[in-house]
């Protein structure tokens, strides 16, 4: 009987180690968070890891170019797009193997298609708030009213248009954005990081595990 | 030195910002061309960046004045198991490091969890009780509104399972102030981003040479398509 | 063949356009209320702040010839340039007039990127590295990878795990750097560009004075720790922008942001309200006849 729980203990632990070995080392990193400038060893280890982070950030491109080649193999009905993806990335990974990343040409073409290309997108999905805020925004109940209400006053703080009906209204709004919506978002927040700790505090108790997909 | 392609860029520029907008009109070969070409030279230009980013600060620094400095090595060796995600047999070397990475990130972020909670929570109470030195005043009671706006709005999340009483006029009124941040984030997001599109705009106007014929066309081009689609020309062929 | 009909939702986005190009190409100057936090980012850059998190009391007398600034181009840079370009330039230009020591960051690519393209040649030039003030007032560390745990390692020693600077240049040889190491105590004034995270790092510990910059929406995230006291203050968005040049003085382009704005929200606001009514009245009716 105490051999079979010896057995379960030490499956149980040997089932574990990464889990326990992943607390220990966080452990370690996080005591480096009270004691300045920290135990030597534990900063050479999470310096090495924070200046090994290029390599998973670099992987994510290869992957992601990986993926569309497959699609090229594979005749996917998407094929002129998966082409345009795979050929504009290889264009950019030889203009700066052989430039270097300061290449003029290199850095023009992220600037002028990535870097707005992206902020279209997202600007594009935000506007798109703005439909169904004409189509839904109806005082279907005292909640969707209140939900109106509020949004009316933040257009018409968040423009001159509040200041030239009256000042009294965007010192309202600010009033309502610094005091109850900071104080939510701080509540979201913490509720958070309380709930990484959480986590944390099962994995000590080894009912969560550390295993990377 | 100037890019020689650089005289092309303002066009191209226009053309992938409001490519990127004919999606609203509905999903088109130009939304799908200038997507698949922010997607692409984006993968290219941040792996290039990386490369870059882990050359100057490993590469240059692993032989300082022909001595191998050997707090070097463990970059080295933990940026090479990650490429064991590469090789099936050896993907358990890649998790290593993975829970390695990991570990560091969690142990770095933990301590800000108890830290704010407590500094945060602390600040609030102490602005709290302001009224007392500053009489009422909009900003001695925004102090105090926030301090119990904060209690209602952690009392939402952390008994959401427990549904009976006492905690249930707590979490209806933490549902509330939730709403009223749900609403001021909507409204302000929609503003803030429609500021994009005019920054855009005025470049297109305003910048030189001046693109706005680019979005013009485009709208010339959709509003064509929707009374003639124009895959009917390519289907009739 | 496609026929109009007002019930298509891209109605909305025509109207959305129409607004932000006849507002662009007619701008108007509005009033506009100049909001706390706004005047606070002012107050400490113009005359200073004293944080007292930790014991003892950090006084920080303002930006004068020689102060260490470090700027952060972390969080979402790229993404909302759009939204925080005015401001960004009027608060730089007032630095540099200031005679500030910049130290600049950038936490990703694209955020570095960004402001390659959009300001730094505004400010020194289509070769920053080549500016006279470049390693003397300014100094840019480009991209470099770690966020937070990089910000955690620079607070004692940034020139032991960053040597060089974006443009390959070691730091330890530019004067600037003699005396802006160990971030903890170095840096005088740090202003983020929408970065997190920075409160527990330095403000708590090391009282550093923090200023934010960011989209209009950031105030939604960011306004928790300007209540809390961890910001000395806040810029958000084009309005921000245009606050910061009526309170410098220093005249810039936010303006022109803020007329589609009012045209926008004038409008959104009229349509809540009419929809509303006709909404309520039909309910009403229809509860008459049954």
């Amino acid at each position: 009987m105490v051999e079979q729980q010896n057995q379960t203990l030490f499956s149980l632990i040997l089932g574990n180690i990464p889990t326990i070995l992943g607390i220990l080392g966080m452990f370690l990193i996080s005591s480096l968070y009270f004691m300045v400038p920290g135990w030597g060893p534990a900063v050479t280890f999470r310096n090495s890891v924070t200046l090994s982070l290029p390599w998973p950030a670099g992987i994510v491109s290869v992957l992601l170019i990986r993926r569309h080649v497959n699609n090229i193999i594979k005749k996917e009905s998407t094929l002129p797009y998966d082409a345009i993806v795979v050929a504009s990335a290889l264009i950019m990974i030889a203009l700066g193997l052989i430039g270097g990343s300061s290449d003029e040409t290199f850095a023009t073409l992220y600037a002028n298609v990535n870097i707005i290309g992206t902020m279209a997108v997202i600007s594009a999905i935000a506007i798109s708030i703005f439909s169904p805020m004409i189509r839904i925004y109806r005082a279907k109940s005292p909640t969707m009213a209140f939900l109106i209400g509020l949004s009316c006053l933040a257009f018409a703080t968040y423009s001159p248009l509040g200041q030239m009906i009256h000042p009294v209204i965007p010192q309202l709004g600010d009033w309502v954005q610094t005091y109850i919506s900071g104080a939510s978002d701080s509540a979201f927040w913490i509720s958070t990081y309380i709930g990484a700790v959480a986590l944390v505090t099962r994995m000590i108790l080894l009912k969560e595990k550390l295993k990377p997909s | 030195m100037v890019s020689p392609i650089e005289p092309l860029m303002p066009y191209l520029n226009t053309f992938i910002f409001f490519g990127a907008y004919t999606v609203l009109y509905k999903n088109n070969p130009i939304y799908r061309i200038t997507q698949s070409l922010v997607v692409g030279v984006g993968a290219g230009y941040l792996l290039i960046a990386q490369i870059n980013a882990f050359n100057r600060g490993v590469v240059t620094q692993t032989f300082v004045d022909g001595n191998l400095n050997v707090s070097m090595l463990l970059p080295w060796i933990m940026g090479l198991a990650y490429l064991c995600i590469f090789v099936p047999k050896l993907i358990s070397v890649y998790r290593a490091v993975s829970i390695l990475t990991l570990t560091v990130g969690m142990g770095v972020v933990l301590p800000y969890g108890p830290a704010l909670f407590w500094t945060v929570s602390k600040t609030y109470g102490q602005n709290a009780l302001n009224f007392i030195r500053d009489g009422i005043t909009a900003a001695s009671m925004g102090n105090l509104f926030t301090a119990i706006s904060y209690v209602l709005g952690l009392s939402y999340f952390f008994f959401t399972e427990y549904a009976s009483k006492p905690t249930t006029t707590a979490r209806s009124l933490g549902r509330i102030v939730l709403l009223i941040y749900t609403a001021m984030c909507i409204t302000t997001t929609a503003l803030g981003k429609i500021n994009l599109v005019q920054w855009k705009v005025l470049d297109t106007l305003q910048g030189y040479p001046a693109t706005w014929w680019i979005p013009a066309l485009m709208f010339i081009v959709m509003l064509v398509d929707n009374f003639y689609p124009l895959k009917n020309l390519i289907s009739r062929n | 063949m496609s026929g109009i009909s007002f019930k298509d939702k891209r109605w909305i986005y025509i109207m959305i356009f129409a607004i932000i190009y006849i507002s662009s190409l007619a701008p108007i100057a509005f009033p506009i209320p100049i909001v706390n936090w706004s005047k606070d980012f002012y107050r400490t850059i113009d005359e200073g702040v004293v944080v007292d998190f930790a014991d003892p009391p950090r006084e920080f007398e303002g930006v004068t010839e020689g102060t260490r600034v470090f700027i952060l181009n972390s969080g979402e840079t790229a993404k909302l340039w759009g939204d925080m370009s005015e401001g960004v330039k009027v608060v730089w230009k007032d630095l540099m007039s200031r005679g500030a020591h910049i130290l600049l960051w950038s936490s990703s690519p694209d955020n570095e990127a960004t402001l390659n393209k959009y300001l730094l040649p505004l400010m020194y030039g289509p070769e920053p590295q080549n500016h006279p003030d470049y390693g003397v007032k300014f100094v840019n560390l480009g991209y470099v990878a770690g966020g937070n745990q990089l910000l955690e390692q620079w607070k004692d020693d940034l020139i032991a795990i960053t040597p060089n600077d974006a443009y390959g240049n070691n730091l330890a040889d530019l004067p600037m750097m003699s005396n802006f190491n160990a971030l903890k105590t170095d840096a005088d004034l740090m202003i983020g560009f929408d970065a997190r995270g920075l409160e527990t790092i330095y403000v708590v510990r090391f009282n550093t004075p923090l200023l934010e910059m960011g989209g209009t929406d950031s105030a939604s995230y960011l306004a928790l720790s300007y209540t809390a006291g961890y910001f000395k203050g806040m810029l958000m968005g084009q309005r921000g922008g245009a606050e910061y040049e009526l309170l410098s003085g220093i005249p810039g382009n936010s303006f022109s942001y803020l007329q589609n704005t009012l045209t926008i929200s004038a409008v959104m606001i009229l349509i809540l309200v009419v929809a509303n009514v006709r909404y309520v009245m039909k309910q009403s009716s229809v509860t008459e006849e049954t």
